[in-house]
């Protein structure tokens, strides 16, 4: 896997990002040590590049009733004032077999900024980077969407879409979601 | 018990769609009389822009790097179709109020930036966005000299890199219809940026 490190002038062109501070990488500041007893922990595996056959597999993997997914990227203002609000989601229904799959659709020479974002965001576990065509990610995840982000997307123990979410969702949204697939 | 309550009424508000599908091919161009304010300074109409060929209707805005990315194409693509004999409007359906860089000012900048010979449209109440069904920016429909819809989706088939497209969907289109002849593809996806919707 390579890993582009960008200048900071690309990273936060978005006038619309909520916190550009946020998302810098912070090189004097370790943020991703901070959870180094977990194994998963290393900037590199906090974000995965996937393709859409590989997100497939992934979705269907043994281990969990369900699958909750959020695709979101560093330059999205809703995106980014869900995150948290999705990843404790996930983290309270962790006990009942819900998996969490963070999946970036940020471009290739924004990944670093992602990763740090990530990091600062204390997630702890692996995440996702689109990799490939367009459509063929956006269909792998759900034929009804258009690929307008964010979107939010839960699928039971087989990978079989349940839920799907075009537009922004809060902890209650997703946590009555989980709900509902999970009964 | 009341617990359940709410997790229903949540259950049942997430139940509505939160998107409308998008305007299906073979439908013409809905609001096509609606006025929108243009980065020129004149009204346009959907109607008024039809070109001999069709009308091509881009939902685009400022500040999405989506829309960033493939901005030079739009104003190429867009210029030499309204050349060609297309009708050709872009339509920035987001709130200003909730994004400030998608004010008319900043459109206007953008469009000389851009050098745009086509209209860069204000959609106000985004109503225009809503009766296509659009949900993000860029989006793109094509409509034929009959007004109906044969191409709906993403500019081309790489946002990021330019040099890296396999597919040049919108132009495909373009010739297609200019040669009487059918879209080779009439429907395509992209990730973009969600419309930032005026509060009702």
């Amino acid at each position: 896997m390579f890993r582009v490190v960008l200048g900071a002038a690309i990273a936060c062109a978005c006038a619309c990002a909520s916190s550009p501070a946020a998302v810098h990488p912070a090189p004097t500041a370790p943020v991703a040590s901070a959870a180094s007893s977990s194994p998963a922990s290393s900037p590199a595996s906090l974000l995965t590049p996937a393709s859409p056959d590989e997100l497939r597999k992934l979705l269907a993997a043994p281990g969990a009733k369900a699958t909750l997914v959020n695709v979101w990227a560093t330059w999205c203002e809703p995106c980014v004032k869900e995150f948290p609000d999705v990843l404790r989601a996930g983290r309270d229904a962790k006990a009942r077999g819900v998996r969490t799959m963070f999946v970036s659709a940020d471009f290739e020479s924004e990944r670093s900024n992602a990763e740090a974002f990530l990091a600062k965001q204390g997630v702890d576990f692996t995440s996702y980077v689109k990799t490939g065509d367009d459509q063929a990610f956006i269909d792998a995840l759900s034929k009804s969407w258009s690929g307008s982000i964010p979107a939010t997307m839960i699928y039971d123990a087989q990978g079989n879409l349940r839920f799907f979410r075009e537009g922004e969702i809060d902890y209650a949204g997703v946590t009555a979601a989980l709900d509902s697939v999970l009964e | 018990m009341i617990r359940s309550a709410v997790t229903l009424l949540s259950i049942a508000a997430l139940a509505t769609p939160a998107f409308a599908d998008h305007l299906p091919i073979g439908a013409k161009p809905p609001q096509a009389d609606v006025s929108m304010d243009a980065h020129t300074g004149a009204l346009v109409t959907l109607a008024k822009a039809k070109g001999k060929l069709g009308t091509l209707v881009i939902f685009t805005c400022n500040h999405c790097p989506w829309a960033k990315a493939w901005e030079t194409r739009i104003a190429a693509i867009g210029n030499a179709a309204q050349k060609q004999g297309f009708g050709v409007v872009a339509i920035n359906p987001n709130d200003a109020k909730k994004v400030p860089e998608d004010n008319m000012d900043a459109m206007k900048v953008r469009a000389k930036e851009l050098k745009l010979e086509f209209p860069y449209a204000v959609d106000a109440t985004s109503g225009i966005a809503k009766a296509f069904g659009a949900t993000k920016t860029p989006e793109v429909f094509l409509f034929d000299a009959n007004d109906k819809l044969v191409y709906y989706g993403a500019i081309d088939d790489n946002a990021e890199k330019p040099a890296e497209v396999k597919h040049k969907f919108l132009e495909e289109a373009l010739a297609a219809v200019a040669a009487k002849k059918p879209v080779p593809t009439a429907e395509t996806k992209a990730i973009g940026c969600g419309i930032k919707w005026r509060d009702a």
